[in-house]
C-alpha cells in the first residue's frame, strides 16, 4: 500500500521535472570561464619541486645512493677546500712579496 | 618520512665541514705567519726558510733600514716634484734643469747603494745559499734595467696641482 503512494509520487516528481526549464541566461563566456578554471587547476597540481621532492625520496630509501651521496658531498666538500686553501696561500705569497719589495725599495 | 631530509642534511653538513676543516688546515701556517711577522717579512721567512735566530736579526735589519728608505723616498719625491715644477714652466732643457737631473741622478745612485748595503747584510744573515738566491732574486726584482726604472717618477700635472705650491 505504502510502495504504491511512494511510486506514484515519484512518477509526479519525475513528470514535473521533465516539463521544469531553466529560463535565466548564463552569464557572458561561461563556458570559456569554467575552462579556463579547470586549466589553472591542472597547472597548480604540475609542480617541478613536488616531483623532484618525490624522486629523491623514492631514491634515497637505498642505501647504497646515500652511501654514494654522502660520500660524493664529502669528497666535493673536501677537494673545494684544499683547492681554494691553496689559492689563497699562493696569492697570499705573491702580496707579502709585493710588499717586501715595496719595503725596501726607495721609489 | 623524514629520513630521505635527514640525508640531504647530513650530505650538505658532510661536504661544508669537509671544506672547513681541509681550507682551514691549509691556510693555517700561512695566517700564524703573518700575524707573527707582519706581511713584509712573512715572505722573507717563509721563502727562504729561516731558523728563528737568523729571522730575527734579519727583523732588526729591516726595521733598522725602514726609517733609512723612508728618507730616500721622502728625497726622491721632492726632487721629482722639484723637476716636475721645472718642466711644466720650460719649453727647452734648461741649464737649471739639468742641475735637478744630476742631482736626482745622484740622489737615485745614493738609494741605490743604501739598498745594496741592506741587501747584503741581509743576505749575510742567511745560510750562505739562501743569502745568494736571495741577493740574485733581490737584484732581478730592483737593480734589472727596464725602461721604466731608468725614468725619475714625475707625478702627473693633476697630482701636481691638486698638491698646491
Amino acid at each position: 500500500m505504502g510502495d504504491d503512494n511512494c511510486n506514484q509520487s515519484d512518477e509526479t516528481l519525475s513528470r514535473v521535472l521533465r516539463t521544469w526549464r531553466v529560463d535565466t541566461p548564463l552569464p557572458p563566456r561561461f563556458q570559456e570561464g569554467v575552462w579556463r578554471r579547470i586549466g589553472r587547476g591542472e597547472e597548480r597540481t604540475f609542480s617541478v619541486w613536488a616531483a623532484v621532492v618525490q624522486w629523491w625520496e623514492s631514491i634515497v630509501r637505498r642505501p647504497a645512493f646515500a652511501a654514494a651521496y654522502l660520500g660524493l658531498l664529502l669528497i666535493v666538500g673536501v677537494s673545494a677546500g684544499y683547492w681554494m686553501g691553496e689559492n689563497y696561500t699562493t696569492r697570499l705569497e705573491q702580496e707579502w712579496r709585493t710588499a717586501y719589495v715595496q719595503a725596501v725599495t726607495p721609489r | 618520512m623524514k629520513r630521505p631530509w635527514l640525508i640531504a642534511v647530513l650530505g650538505l653538513v658532510l661536504g661544508l665541514s669537509g671544506f672547513g676543516v681541509l681550507y682551514a688546515s691549509k691556510t693555517a701556517a700561512h695566517r700564524e705567519l703573518c700575524e707573527a711577522t707582519g706581511p713584509e717579512l712573512a715572505w722573507i721567512k717563509q721563502e727562504f726558510q729561516l731558523n728563528d735566530t737568523d729571522f730575527k736579526q734579519i727583523q732588526q735589519l729591516h726595521e733598522a733600514y725602514k726609517p733609512v728608505c723612508a728618507v730616500m723616498c721622502r728625497r726622491i719625491d721632492e726632487k721629482n716634484l722639484e723637476l716636475g715644477r721645472l718642466l711644466a714652466l720650460s719649453t727647452n732643457v734648461t741649464p737649471e734643469i739639468e742641475k735637478v737631473l744630476g742631482e736626482a741622478a745622484q740622489l737615485r745612485r745614493e738609494c741605490q747603494t743604501e739598498m745594496l748595503k741592506h741587501f747584503f747584510a741581509v743576505s749575510r744573515a742567511m745560510p750562505p745559499e739562501q743569502g745568494r738566491r736571495y741577493l740574485a732574486w733581490m737584484h732581478r726584482q730592483t737593480l734589472a734595467p727596464t725602461h721604466s726604472n731608468m725614468l725619475p717618477q714625475i707625478p702627473n700635472a693633476a697630482t701636481h696641482e691638486r698638491q698646491g705650491p
